[in-house]
């Protein structure tokens, strides 16, 4: 033994007076020595670790596309309802131009003015447009003639843009049909068809009514699944997951233990903002409260599912953060958050559908701005609770696969 | 399951009624437990018996099914066949009354780290449907067991590894299991908490407690009252340390075993394996263990030892120290294992 020590002094001595290297030697050994093997050893862990290579090739594919395709600043096909008083060949004239831009899409002819003002605050219209009786009589005279237009403020890029397309819309068919007039009457060159826009639940087109409604469901999304599935993969981590398995615990009571204080923090955090809301941005609740708390519930317990399946499926913490965030994406992008949905390929559209957040989205923001009543909110209502069951039920599933 | 053992598994509930009944002692029946994952068995047909207040040691390498056994045994897996039972408990039937009857102390001890001790005994505690008063009760009793009382308001993330096993113990105690599952309780802490965690064991098996501990040191496994040792999801050994260390058939007929103690021992060691007449050389500490060929009689295996190594050492040499010796429990599974392997 002593010899070996011996010999491994001497190596020591010798290793302090090396030999004179050049600079370009020197950058080579510590390439080799000691960049290059971290480096190497780095693309295994990386080439190893599948969850992370999945997320670091998706992630930019994933937004490409939807910013490239699905986010679109043009907006297009806004749903139109039509309240036609007049059943004349210059009204279809005015809606075929109408529709001819490609920004209106006439969904629906309606009856009677309450129809139209009830499609507005159900929100299956975003644009109403009533032709006055007579309009063909005064058009064809070259009287002036008026063209009410109801706009739903809530989301205030569609709305003034909208406005805009109007206002376009009347002076182009006013042209025409001075163009046409021209050779009798040159004086007559004035506004024949007026459009007049009026904006619904949000008079003055302030942003905050797109944002603020549309960020609660975010919020809670967020805090929800991000704080539950960290706290279960954390209990995997520490190994008092595999401890509570041998109690007598089922894993249902320790499923539904764990996401009721997130569920609680998320009712919580959703009626700060709630109150943040109406204090700071002066947002006040249109509807019924109670019937959007009821949808906040609802919409947890499908975001928690998400969050169980995802603690299930994630090995650590820095995985199932890298899956929320993963889901955080489309979640703001593709729910008609930020961006109008009617505008998307329909691709994205189905996909948004998909979404959970969507749905509650549109009843955040039918209950607080626009008023909505529960009847004609009960499809994104029974969609909530479907995906929640599902949702919940699929992650009993998969959390007891994962346990066992 | 048509096994002669089959008579110790007792039905659900049988013995509920008359606990006075010493019911054959066997507390804890493993009876051709298998279980398989897809085509992949990770238990193969797993029998033993541990007695009332018995330390079984469970070895193994990792990965050879021993978790799964437990696992099986706790009541939390399904074997896929076989069965086994928990003081008369069918493991299969009843895997929430097995649960209650069983504690269980994992490697990873399992403590929240950001809670109290106290907070961590309590938690256990309810989840096991302890009520508080008797909670309460139990703590005072593990903390003067544990010597855990000063540090019952401390956070368990600022215990060092042997007091935090001493609490991960309690934790698994504090609903009065009579049997207790141990899986390395020991892996990475130091030998005087290992020897502390020990004396604990005895004392809970005076009590009547019965263990089922996994472990891979081997002297920790000499402590045990019996010992199985698992290899490739088969029970290939089970019994005491004596009677497998006196196994007729541990060595193939005609093979023994000698011990030589020289100087210098490295080098010597290296020279041996080479020797290609010597069936085995392992070398522990200053001792290297050479297994003879066969059919060479004692004597003659140490005579040409000898020669071999004054042959080549003569000047260096020290004085020689050979003699004939019995395998230790690790040559036991060294054998048994390299025997499965082929």
């Amino acid at each position: 033994m002593t010899d070996k020590m011996n010999s491994l002094d001497l190596a020591g001595v010798h290793h302090d007076v090396p030999a004179p290297e050049s600079t370009i030697e020197q950058i080579k050994k510590f390439w080799n020595e000691e960049v290059k093997p971290i480096m190497v050893k780095e693309w295994v862990h990386i080439f190893n670790d599948i969850t992370t290579l999945r997320i670091a090739i998706v992630i930019p594919l994933f937004q490409l596309t939807i910013f490239g395709y699905a986010i679109n600043n043009e907006v297009r096909n806004v749903s139109t309802y039509v309240f036609d008083q007049d059943q004349s060949k210059a009204s279809t004239q005015f809606l075929q131009k109408a529709e001819a831009t490609t920004f209106f899409k006439i969904n629906k002819f309606v009856g009677s003015r309450d129809e139209l003002s009830d499609s507005l605050v159900s929100g299956k219209a975003k644009v109403a447009i009533a032709i006055p009786p007579g309009y063909n009589r005064d058009f064809n005279a070259g009287h002036s003639s008026q063209i009410q237009v109801l706009i739903d403020g809530s989301d205030s890029n569609v709305a003034s843009q909208a406005q805009s397309a109007l206002q376009l819309l009347g002076s182009s068919v006013s042209q025409d049909k001075n163009q046409k007039n021209r050779i009798g009457s040159m004086e007559q060159s004035n506004q024949l068809v007026e459009v007049r826009p009026r904006f619904l639940f949000n008079p003055n087109l302030e942003t905050a009514y797109l944002i603020v409604p549309g960020l609660l469901g975010i919020i809670v999304f967020l805090v929800t699944s991000f704080l539950c599935s960290l706290s279960i993969v954390s209990e995997k981590e520490k190994g008092t997951l595999e401890q509570l398995l041998v109690t007598p615990l089922s894993p249902l009571g320790l499923m539904i233990g764990k996401v009721i204080p997130y569920m609680t923090i998320g009712f919580f955090d959703f009626n700060l903002s709630l109150l943040l809301m109406y204090v700071v941005f002066g947002i006040p609740i249109r509807g019924n409260f109670l019937l959007l708390e009821l949808a906040v519930i609802i919409f947890m317990f499908s975001s928690l599912g998400v969050s169980l399946v995802i603690s299930a499926l994630a090995k650590s913490q820095t995985q199932a953060s890298q899956l929320v965030m993963m889901q955080m994406l489309p979640s703001i992008l593709l729910s008609g958050y930020i961006f109008p949905f009617e505008s998307m390929p329909s691709i994205f559209k189905f996909i948004g559908y998909a979404l959970p957040v969507t749905h509650f989205i549109a009843i955040s923001r039918g209950i607080i701005l626009r008023g909505t009543e529960f009847h004609h909110l009960w499809i994104p209502f029974l969609v909530l609770l479907v995906y929640g069951l599902v949702i919940l039920r699929i992650s009993v599933k998969v959390f007891k696969k994962q346990i066992a | 399951m048509n096994s002669s053992q089959n008579t110790n598994i007792h039905p659900v509930g049988a013995h509920h009624d008359e606990p006075a009944n010493p019911y054959d002692n066997n507390v804890i029946i493993a009876d051709k437990l298998t279980k398989a994952f897809g085509t992949k068995t990770v238990v193969d047909d797993v029998s033993f018996q541990i007695k009332r207040g018995e330390i079984f040691g469970f070895l193994g390498p990792n990965g050879s099914g021993k978790s799964t056994v437990i696992r099986m045994l706790c009541g939390v897996l399904n074997p896929s066949s076989g069965g086994g039972s928990i003081e008369g408990i069918d493991i299969t039937k009843a895997s929430n009354q097995v649960r209650r009857s069983v504690g269980y102390v994992s490697q990873k001890f399992g403590l929240y780290p950001d809670l109290t001790v106290k907070q961590n005994m309590e938690f256990y505690g309810r989840v096991y449907g302890v009520n508080d008063e008797k909670i309460k009760l139990r703590i005072q009793q593990l903390c003067k067991k544990t010597n855990l009382t000063p540090f019952l308001e401390n956070k368990a993330e600022t215990l060092s590894g042997g007091w935090k096993q001493r609490l991960a113990l309690a934790c698994a105690i504090l609903h009065e299991p009579s049997v207790l599952f141990l899986d390395e309780p020991t892996a990475g802490i130091d030998p005087v908490a290992r020897r502390e965690v020990w004396d604990l064991l005895f004392e809970l098996s005076t009590e009547g407690m019965t263990m089922l501990v996994t472990t891979h040191y081997m002297d920790e496994a000499e402590r045990c009252h019996r010992v199985g040792y698992i290899y490739m999801s088969k029970l290939i050994a089970l019994g005491s340390i004596d009677e497998l260390t006196a196994l007729p058939n541990l060595y193939p007929e005609g093979y023994h075993q000698v011990v030589i103690q020289a100087e210098p021992t490295m080098k010597i060691y290296a020279a041996l394996t080479e020797m290609d007449f010597i069936t085995n050389v392992t070398l522990f500490g200053k001792n290297i263990h050479c297994v003879s060929p066969k059919e060479l009689p004692d004597e003659e295996f140490k005579k040409l030892i000898i020669e071999k190594i004054e042959d080549a050492f003569k000047p260096s040499l020290s004085a020689i120290t050979i003699e004939h010796s019995k395998a230790s429990l690790e040559d036991v599974f060294v054998i048994l294992t390299q025997r499965q392997a082929q």
